[in-house]
């Protein structure tokens, strides 16, 4: 235990007497975070701002009259719209006959959006028929700000909705009608816009980058500068010495991943502005106190893990170029992994995903930024976690016993 | 008291390393069948050419490297640094060029760190400090950063953190390797003295002077066997010249004759 401990001191003492070392690992990955996504959230305000001053250009086809039914009535479209549309909107009222017209325009951007009713709309409604009418609403998502006018357009509707169950008595049928929703344009940029999904893979890579450094230093580096054999002549057993590496390694590079955590937690208010596409969003989105813990728990288990196989790695290598070398198809594997969560849609619960090695911490970390991380889910994921740890901890171990690895030429 | 019994140990080479040593065998038998012993109070070197199989055998020695066959037993106690190697490395001390410090750290921070590896409490740390820093002048520079401190001064630091616990026996690698005369000289007194105190000390080179100067006996070591064990003045007589470089060229020529290989 002795040994153990006056190894971490010294590997600790050897890092925190070093400006250089301070800085790159607990002064600027917090710094940049703060930076990059407290712009990021700027720009969406800002972008939101210019939002609320923007006039959407918007047609409504087969617009219906008044709808009254048992002595109760709900005003027209038109005035509903004028008394409840909370944005700024210049709206032309159309039959269905300029339909194909208006949604040429629609594909040249020249308008935001069509509210399509069905032309026999009042009557299905008065009629209470058992089938709904389906009301669809057209926008093209190239366009600046379709998604936010569509989403004001999608409430207002819904409001107008209620309005007409509110005049009937048959409270069971207070499903009115059904919203279709079809955009046309470019999918991927509306994904790109979701930012959140791009903070998992940001986390991953600071995370393994702040050991990735000193953990090819402390083994692959002491073997190329011959100073780990000074080490192996003392009577500190092997295993000591090893586990004595990984912990200073790993005490670092949790550090490192605290500061980033604080960066982080600086700037997720604006975060959440960002991941929010609606108005209604803004603001609105927050992490309660489990999500921050579950977050922070599968970071620390990734930090565990990702100094694990860095330190397999630098003591496998001859010298600091050589675990560069080698770590870097790891690291690359675990972008990899990141990146494929960017791309892919919806977040799997079937446990089996929660404990591919690399892969479920990214999964967790994007499932937590988007309240879908299970209880379980977050178990398995930091259990499997450790449990590689363990084991890639008890190879570290066999290899510094190994006098082929300590001493190859 | 050092003990080397049948020492063997074969390296299976790369395909580089193949093409450096010029074979076609994938193995390199650097030791064969090493025997010597060396008694406390006398300084034994290890005399033979670039590759002969000198840091080998100091490496088993040492414990960083375990023999294939053969055994290593220290002190009196005869501890087998085979299979005690912890408790062995307590009585030893390895010295090489190879062996390095970490330069980030003073001499007094690396002299202290050491010695709590060996286990010592810090009063003993602390005495033995004294000496060793008084004795290779390092005093003053205690507490500068070994990176910014000379060669030679880097040398004498490694030396004394080395000697740390007080060694039995201490094996030293090419001792005035890359080292300018005066401060070889200090080394060499130093070893000297240590042989004084009783110190079981074993050397390695290639430099006929330094072995001639140095050792009590030496052991002629050419592609792993060790030649011809003995005092100065037996190998002279042994083969009949007065000049130790002239020995070493009969027996190499005679191991050569024999492998039925050219020179
Ligand atoms: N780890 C190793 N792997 C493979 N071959 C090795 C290894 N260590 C030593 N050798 C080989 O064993 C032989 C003996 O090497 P050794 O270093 O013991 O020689 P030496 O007498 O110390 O030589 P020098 O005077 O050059 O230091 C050489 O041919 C060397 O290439
Ligand atoms: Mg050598």
């Amino acid at each position: 235990m002795r040994n153990i401990w006056t190894i971490v001191k010294k590997e600790l003492t050897r890092v925190f007497t070093d400006k250089g070392v301070i800085i790159s690992l607990f002064i600027l990955p917090p710094l940049t975070i703060y930076l990059i996504y407290g712009l990021m959230g700027m720009s969406a305000e800002k972008a939101n701002k210019s939002a609320n001053e923007y006039t959407a250009i918007v047609y409504v086809i087969n617009a219906p009259d008044k709808i009254s039914s048992n002595e109760k009535e709900a005003a027209s479209f038109e005035a509903f719209l004028d008394e409840n549309l909370e944005i700024n909107a210049n709206i032309t009222y159309e039959d269905s006959n300029k339909l194909v017209e208006i949604k040429t325009k629609l594909e040249n951007e020249e308008i935001d959006l069509i509210i399509e009713f069905p032309s026999n709309f009042k009557e299905t409604v008065e009629n209470y028929i058992d089938t709904l009418p389906k009301v669809n609403m057209y926008y093209n998502i190239n366009k600046t700000y379709a998604e936010n006018i569509y989403l004001s357009f999608q409430n207002t509707l819904t409001l107008y909705e209620n309005k007409i169950a509110g005049t009937r008595v048959d409270l069971d049928l207070l499903k009115v009608f059904e919203i279709v929703k079809d955009k046309t344009g470019d999918d991927e940029k509306e994904k790109g816009s979701a930012i959140s999904k791009i903070l998992p893979l940001l986390i991953v890579i600071y995370l393994m980058a702040g050991g990735m450094g000193i953990g090819m230093e402390s083994v692959a580096g002491e073997k190329e500068r011959g100073t780990i054999a000074t080490l192996l002549v003392t009577p500190i057993k092997r295993s000591q010495l090893a586990i004595g590496k990984i912990i200073s390694i790993s005490i670092i590079s949790v550090l490192s991943s605290i500061a980033s955590f604080i960066g982080l937690l600086a700037v997720m208010p604006s975060f959440a502005k960002i991941g929010g596409d609606t108005e209604e969003g803004f603001g609105k989105i927050s992490y309660d106190l489990t999500d921050y813990a579950m977050l922070f728990t599968v970071m620390f288990a990734a930090v565990l893990l990702f100094v694990a196989i860095i330190v397999v790695v630098s003591t496998y290598s001859k010298s600091v170029k050589q675990a560069g070398t080698l770590v870097m198809p790891i690291y690359l594997l675990v972008m990899g992994a990141a990146f494929f969560n960017v791309f892919t849609q919806d977040i799997p619960q079937s446990i089996s995903s929660y404990i591919i090695p690399i892969y479920n911490i990214v999964l967790a970390l994007k499932a937590v930024f988007q309240f879908e991380l299970s209880i379980t889910n977050w178990l398995f994921t930091v259990a499997s976690t450790f449990g590689y740890t363990i084991i890639l901890i008890f190879l570290i171990q066999k290899m510094f016993r190994s006098e082929k690895i300590m001493f190859n030429k | 008291m050092l003990k080397v019994k049948n020492v063997t140990k074969t390296f299976r080479l790369s395909k580089k390393q193949m093409k450096l040593e010029n074979t076609t065998n994938h193995h390199k038998i650097a030791a064969n069948d090493v025997s010597f012993e060396v008694e406390p109070g006398e300084i034994f070197g290890l005399l033979g050419p670039n590759g002969a199989g000198k840091t080998t055998i100091l490496r088993c020695i040492s414990t960083l490297i375990k023999p294939d066959s053969g055994d290593v037993l220290i002190g009196d106690e005869m501890i087998s640094a085979v299979n005690e190697d912890n408790k062995a490395r307590g009585y030893l001390s390895f010295l090489t060029s190879e062996l390095k410090l970490e330069d980030h750290f003073t001499p007094n921070y690396l002299f202290n760190f050491f010695g709590r590896l060996y286990g010592l409490d810090d009063e003993t740390i602390e005495k033995n400090k004294q000496k060793l820093f008084n004795q290779f002048g390092i005093n003053e520079f205690a507490e500068v950063k070994v990176s910014q401190l000379s060669t030679g001064m880097k040398q004498k630091i490694s030396i004394a953190v080395s000697l740390v616990h007080d060694p039995e026996i201490i094996i030293f690698d090419e001792p005035t390797n890359g080292l300018d005369v005066l401060t070889a000289k200090t080394v060499t007194d130093y070893l000297f003295q240590l042989r004084n105190e009783g110190k079981t000390i074993i050397v390695s080179t290639h430099i006929m002077n330094l072995a001639a100067k140095l050792c009590d006996r030496i052991g002629i070591i050419i592609d792993g066997k060790l030649r011809m064990v003995g005092t100065l003045d037996e190998i002279l007589k042994s083969t009949n010249t007065t000049d130790l470089e002239d020995a070493f060229f009969i027996i190499f020529k005679q191991v050569k004759e024999e492998e039925g290989g050219a020179l």
